[in-house]
């Protein structure tokens, strides 16, 4: 029985080994580059216009089709290429009646990311705390770190690895008499040193009221954000800009996506319904008229543009297959029972994934195990009564297919 | 008799166990003088900072040291039984052939798992006087898939080289190298925690092979 039980366990891991290695192969192979159409939201034209690369070459044109010069493309677009318009003496004097000043267009553009990675990645719960008043210089690295525990604040110096005990009371006292509820549940900020104002770290607490936490000349400044009733916080992802129109992009448990304004702190819901923060990476680029919403899922791309007063001016989408519904995808699925692999992004968690079959995978299932059992039972009838039916390693085969035959056959008994 | 069998096996491995132990613990200490090193000279709050946010991986040192920890070990332990065809003498003694194979290969794991407690003790005990115990958590969290490939390179050699059949043994060699490469998954700090219980399942039943193997070498 253990002999039973340790070849079964053997053939399994074999079976998830196969799993991995296999469609990895498959995919090594067979799998070419896809290009997806990039949209931007010309000014200029006042429609979009779209760049996709296609037979070794850059295709633009605008929604409505008409097909543009490299030259014009840029000349649509042109806070995005602002620098080669400059250079080639062609950018506007202005546009829509406001004189283009390249301090302005500087200070107005922006491009700001929220990828899936972003939302589920590990936090590691300590954090430094800068100097918001530091003058014109970009905030110094603090000498200590803070981290939350159940029901205080705690500033821990680095060079002696040590609790700075009158900071932390300094520090818990300002936010408990905010009415501050630990542990918090969602804690952001701008952890860069090269950002060039500091606005602190915003903090979800154990009752989801909403805090802004900064230091302001070594002193605790802690503010309370109102939020509408209906708006929980599952994700804040700090950005940097230079005009500093919003502070933030957050997300709520209801997969709604808001920005914190810089004024009174206020959020501003983005006019997008479908968001899964899953799977879909954000982007928003905006210039000195309008912002583009851009979701990029597994098989779309949702692109939505709002004028400076948030309000919707245009919407376009494009759908793909996706690689798992492919011609070639499917096919994987029909010949590999199952695929299992690892979240490829590098800089948020890895977590399992299994990639299921098609129903054609569980008819060749059905099939190999089939021809297993009957090789089996003619050998049994023909040649040796008492040739086993080999019963388990059939159903294994039914389960996993290609893998259960490569494994039951390998390792024999 | 299982006392023998041990105290056999003790004496087969005594030196690599504890050539690994001491390389766990230089390991542990030359990661902790480096981290001080870099301190000293750049600030230790640079330092946090980096390891924090830059993702840069102060224990990269003990990537590859488990696997051949468990790789030494396995070929230690088995080898020289081979070789001198000493095993088959062993599994006609008058007690269980599994229980025989199963306890050599759990003595094995016994001096691994007391090698992978030395080298997160060690670890945490020095970095734990100059880094905070978040930042040593996220480095043990990080180690441990490595720790565990150890473990797994240490049964799937020692079923290699039990398993008589060449087909079996390049299959195995195969499927194993793969599985390997999945533990030591190029991510930032604390990034294959979610598939660390995966991991531990597939160490620790990948032992439970050694019986398939050690019967078909007994019976060949």
């Amino acid at each position: 029985m253990t002999l039973k039980i340790s070849r079964y366990i053997l053939i399994f891991i074999s079976i998830i080994s196969m799993s991995i290695f296999f469609p990895k192969l498959y995919w090594l192979i067979l799998e070419t580059p896809e290009s997806h159409t990039k949209f931007f939201y010309s000014c200029v034209e006042n429609d979009f216009v779209l760049s996709k690369h296609m037979d070794k070459k850059t295709h633009y044109k605008t929604s409505k089709g008409k097909t543009l010069s490299k030259t014009e493309y840029y000349q649509a677009l042109p806070f995005l290429f602002f620098r080669n318009l400059v250079s080639e003496g062609i950018m506007p004097d202005s546009i829509k009646g406001v004189k283009m000043d390249p301090h302005e267009i500087t200070m107005t553009n922006f491009n700001a990311k929220l990828f899936e990675y972003d939302i589920d990645a590990p936090d590691y719960g300590l954090y430094p705390l800068f100097e918001s008043n530091n003058g014109i210089s970009n905030p110094l690295l603090p000498e200590d770190f803070f981290r939350f525990s159940k029901h205080h604040i705690e500033f821990i110096i680095a060079e002696t690895n040590k609790p700075d005990v009158m900071k932390s009371r300094k520090f818990a006292e300002a936010l408990s008499s905010k009415y501050f509820m630990f542990p918090p549940k969602v804690i952001a900020g701008n952890t860069s040193v090269r950002k060039s104002v500091d606005e602190g770290y915003f903090i979800v607490d154990a009752l989801n009221h909403f805090f802004n936490l900064k230091m302001t000349n070594g002193e605790p400044v802690v503010t309370i954000i109102p939020l509408p009733k209906e708006v929980v916080i599952k994700h804040i992802q700090c950005v940097e800009m230079r005009s500093r129109e919003f502070l933030a992009i957050i997300v709520s448990e209801q997969d709604r996506l808001y920005l914190l304004m810089s004024a009174g702190y206020l959020l501003e819901e983005l006019p997008v319904d479908k968001y899964n923060p899953k799977v879909d990476n954000l982007r928003i680029q905006g210039d000195m008229f309008y912002k583009t919403i851009s979701i990029i899922g597994p098989s779309y791309s949702r692109n939505t543009v709002i004028d400076t007063d948030y309000e919707l001016v245009d919407y376009i989408e494009e759908n793909w297959v996706e690689r798992k519904n492919t011609k070639k995808g499917r096919f994987a699925r029909s010949i590999f029972p199952f695929e299992l692999r690892s979240s490829k992004s590098k800089q948020g968690y890895k977590r399992l994934h299994i990639v299921a079959p098609t129903r054609m995978a569980f008819n060749i299932n059905f099939l190999l195990a089939s021809i297993f059992f009957i090789f089996n039972w003619k050998k049994r009838r023909l040649k040796h009564s008492s040739h086993p039916l080999k019963m388990v390693e059939t159903l294994l085969i039914f389960l996993f297919g290609m893998y259960g035959l490569i494994a039951c056959t390998v390792l024999k008994k | 008799m299982y006392k023998f069998l041990l105290f056999k096996e003790w004496l087969k491995i005594r030196w690599v166990a504890g050539s690994g132990y001491l390389l766990f613990i230089l390991i542990s200490l030359y990661t902790f003088l480096t981290i001080r090193s870099a301190g000293i000279h750049s600030g230790e709050n640079e330092i946090w900072y980096k390891f924090l946010f830059i993702n840069s991986k102060f224990y990269n040192l003990f990537q590859l040291a488990p696997i051949a920890f468990g790789l030494a070990l396995a070929v230690f332990q088995f080898v020289p039984e081979l070789n001198q065809k000493r095993l088959r003498l062993t599994l006609h003694l008058p007690i269980s052939q599994d229980g025989v194979l199963l306890s050599m290969i759990l003595y094995g794991q016994v001096i691994l798992w007391i090698g992978l407690f030395l080298l997160f003790a060690s670890f945490a005990a020095f970095t734990s006087f100059i880094l905070p115990f978040e930042i040593v958590k996220a480095g043990i969290l990080s180690i441990l898939p490595w720790g565990l490939a150890g473990i797994f390179c240490y049964n799937y050699i020692v079923i290699i080289l039990l398993e008589p059949g060449l087909t079996q043994r390049i299959f195995l060699f195969t499927t194993g190298i793969i599985l390997l490469l999945f533990y030591l998954q190029n991510t930032i700090m604390e990034g294959l925690t979610p598939q660390i219980p995966f991991l531990i399942l597939l160490s620790i039943f990948s032992m439970t092979g050694v019986v398939y193997a050690g019967n078909r070498f007994s019976k060949n």
